[in-house]
């Protein structure tokens, strides 16, 4: 599923429950062509950064027995030959933008189109990362707080995916704010707020030649009720174990009536960095009412 | 030294232990070598990956930190080691990597799969890294049966499966849930908790395989959860064709006609069945008694096989 003619990788990155599906069944929905909604589950817009096998098949040799960290040196490789070799496509990463022991970066950026970086407030992502996990809000709070955070980062098995380093919240959406990358960043507020204005932006960014009754289209196709009511109907793939529902809420400012003060307090502590730099918080250290614009899309 | 494994005698300067040593003394079907291998690959090949190049006789192997391997003609493996590289990362890809491109160059159907005698006959379990496959293997051990093959099942033009190494790979998740102690338990390279389960090495001849089942973890299913879907017809061609190990090296090889008719000629003589176990942890041995079942419904005979 591509678009446009330059060869390499368009990234999505954003840190977990930000908003990133909801991004790709956009770009599903409006890369189909069709007035069917995109079924949720075949969002076939490209393999997730951390696909084990994916990475595996550009290397052409086994990674199986090989440590994280070995993986980590070989990557870079791996996204290299997929963006000489393979169509260009939109793949959803969850790692920060991390450098290896020898400063480069695990991303390359020769391998790259352009990266949108989608960003949610931390206060919303902690009972959305708490569900998606089966784990109390004060466990989600201690995982968006942790400069160690990372999926599938045990030695003791092997999962499907490869280990994704996500840092605290903040680190996450800093690394990639700072990546020496083409970007896009746009917050999961203004994609609820003013979604036509934002999804165009992504399309036009991502080179994607549609006209705006085809972006409103998918924008509707895309809907959280749409998604919501096709998981109810028939599940999604890429649900947790042990959880009702992915799409759960999809609200903005949820976390009022979730968070403790104190849990909202330690959000905030450890995040703040990136929190004033998106605006979520004010230069007084008090938390915005309302955004202030990010600078306007092209 | 020789060693014998998938009905072959290997000749290695390196130990390769676990596979079993050959003392018959005659001339080796594979010479494995020690020499220089070239730092750019293939001059011609059909198709490139990052570090892997396949010809039409050749495969070249470009594993970073541990060694270059040129794999020729199904018959020499010759590798050339990076400096400070260790021997048991070295033996892991020769039996790895270089042994699963050298049994596609000789015409094998060659699946990401373990294998256990039953009866009479092989039973595979094939699936990605990572799906479950030694776990089941170790599980059946557990039981009295012999395991033939882990990771990569080698299988021949009668559709029969070839014997590999006498070792199950597991990962250290994997033996505290089969209760299995690490003392006395080599780890297959010290970079990681992965280890070497030694059996009973057997010299088998070639089993017919009686039935495959393809495992797969997946995310949206409660818990000690098993999805089970038999499979008939072209599904059971097309699961065969997703798990042979390393297809990218059927096109440089030009052996994509003959896999598809091994997988064809398979396909026709196997009980087949998708089983879709949970991501977590999942319960082998209530996973190897659905397939017991499943097999006796079929009319095959469930004994280990053998004395």
């Amino acid at each position: 599923m591509s678009e446009g003619t330059r060869k390499g990788l368009w990234w999505l990155a954003s840190y977990p429950k930000s908003g990133n599906t909801w991004t790709r069944a956009f770009l599903a929905n409006l890369l189909s062509g069709s007035e069917q909604p995109v079924d949720i589950n075949a969002l076939e817009t490209g393999a997730i950064a951390s696909s084990r096998p994916w990475v595996e098949d550009a290397l052409g040799f086994d990674i199986s027995e090989l440590n994280h960290d070995e993986v980590d040196a070989l990557r870079p490789a791996a996204y290299r030959w997929v963006a000489a070799h393979t169509a260009t496509d939109y793949h959803k990463i969850h790692d920060a933008y991390t450098y290896l022991p020898d400063g480069s970066p695990l991303i390359p950026r020769e391998a790259t189109c352009g990266a949108v970086c989608i960003i949610r407030n931390p206060l919303d992502v902690v009972p959305s990362y708490a569900n998606h996990s089966s784990i109390s809000i004060e466990q989600s709070v201690s995982a968006i707080c942790n400069a160690g955070h990372a999926f599938c980062k045990s030695p003791r098995r092997q999962s499907n995916q490869l280990r994704q380093q996500l840092l605290t919240w903040s680190a996450h959406v800093e690394s990639w704010l700072d990546a020496d990358l083409s970007k896009l960043v746009v917050r999961y507020e203004d994609l609820k707020a003013e979604p036509v204005k934002w999804f165009t932006a992504i399309t036009r960014f991502l080179e994607i030649d549609r006209d705006e009754a085809a972006i409103a289209g998918a924008i509707e196709r895309a809907r959280f009720e749409n998604l919501r009511r096709q998981e109810d109907e028939k599940g999604f793939v890429e649900k947790a174990p042990k959880v009702k529902n992915f799409f759960r809420k999809g609200q903005v400012g949820g976390w009022r009536g979730e968070l403790t003060e104190a849990q909202v307090r330690r959000v905030i502590e450890a995040n703040r960095p990136a929190m004033l730099r998106m605006g979520y918080l004010q230069a007084n250290g008090e938390l915005a009412e309302s955004l202030a614009p990010l600078s306007s899309p092209a | 030294m020789h060693y014998r494994a998938y009905n072959l005698v290997i000749e290695s300067p390196l130990p390769l232990a676990p596979l079993s040593a050959d003392e018959t003394g005659g001339t080796p079907d594979i010479v494995i070598r020690q020499a220089s291998v070239a730092t750019d690959g293939l001059p011609v090949a059909r198709n490139r990956r990052a570090f892997a190049h396949v010809g039409e006789n050749a495969v070249w192997l470009d594993v970073k930190g541990v060694a270059r391997f040129l794999i020729e003609r199904g018959e020499t493996i010759t590798f050339e080691p990076y400096a400070g590289a260790d021997d048991d990362s070295l033996r892991l890809y020769l039996l790895g990597s270089g042994l699963g491109a050298l049994l596609h160059q000789r015409g094998h159907l060659v699946l990401h799969a373990n294998a256990v005698q039953v009866g009479d006959g092989a039973v595979l379990f094939a699936g990605v890294s990572g799906a479950g496959k030694s776990t089941t293997a170790a599980v059946f051990h557990q039981q009295g049966y012999r395991v033939i093959a882990d990771d990569v099942t080698a299988v021949d033009g009668e559709g029969r499966a070839l014997g590999g190494s006498p070792h199950l790979k597991l990962w250290e998740d994997a033996l505290d849930q089969l209760k299995i102690g690490k003392d006395g338990l080599a780890p297959i390279r010290c970079q990681v908790r992965k280890f070497s389960f030694p059996l009973v090495p057997v010299i088998s001849a070639p089993l017919p395989i009686r039935a495959v089942y393809f495992l797969a973890a997946r995310n949206e299913h409660e818990e000690h959860q098993f999805e089970f879907h038999p499979l008939e017809g072209i599904a059971k061609f097309n699961q065969l064709k997703a798990n042979t190990y390393r297809r990218n090296f059927l096109e440089g090889l030009g052996l994509k006609p003959r896999h598809l008719q091994l997988c064809s000629r398979m396909a026709q003589n196997i009980v087949a069945a998708r089983i879709v176990r949970p991501s977590r942890e999942f319960n082998a041995v209530q996973l190897v008694e659905r397939v017991l079942e499943h097999l006796r419904q079929k009319g095959l005979d469930t004994s280990p096989g053998h004395e």
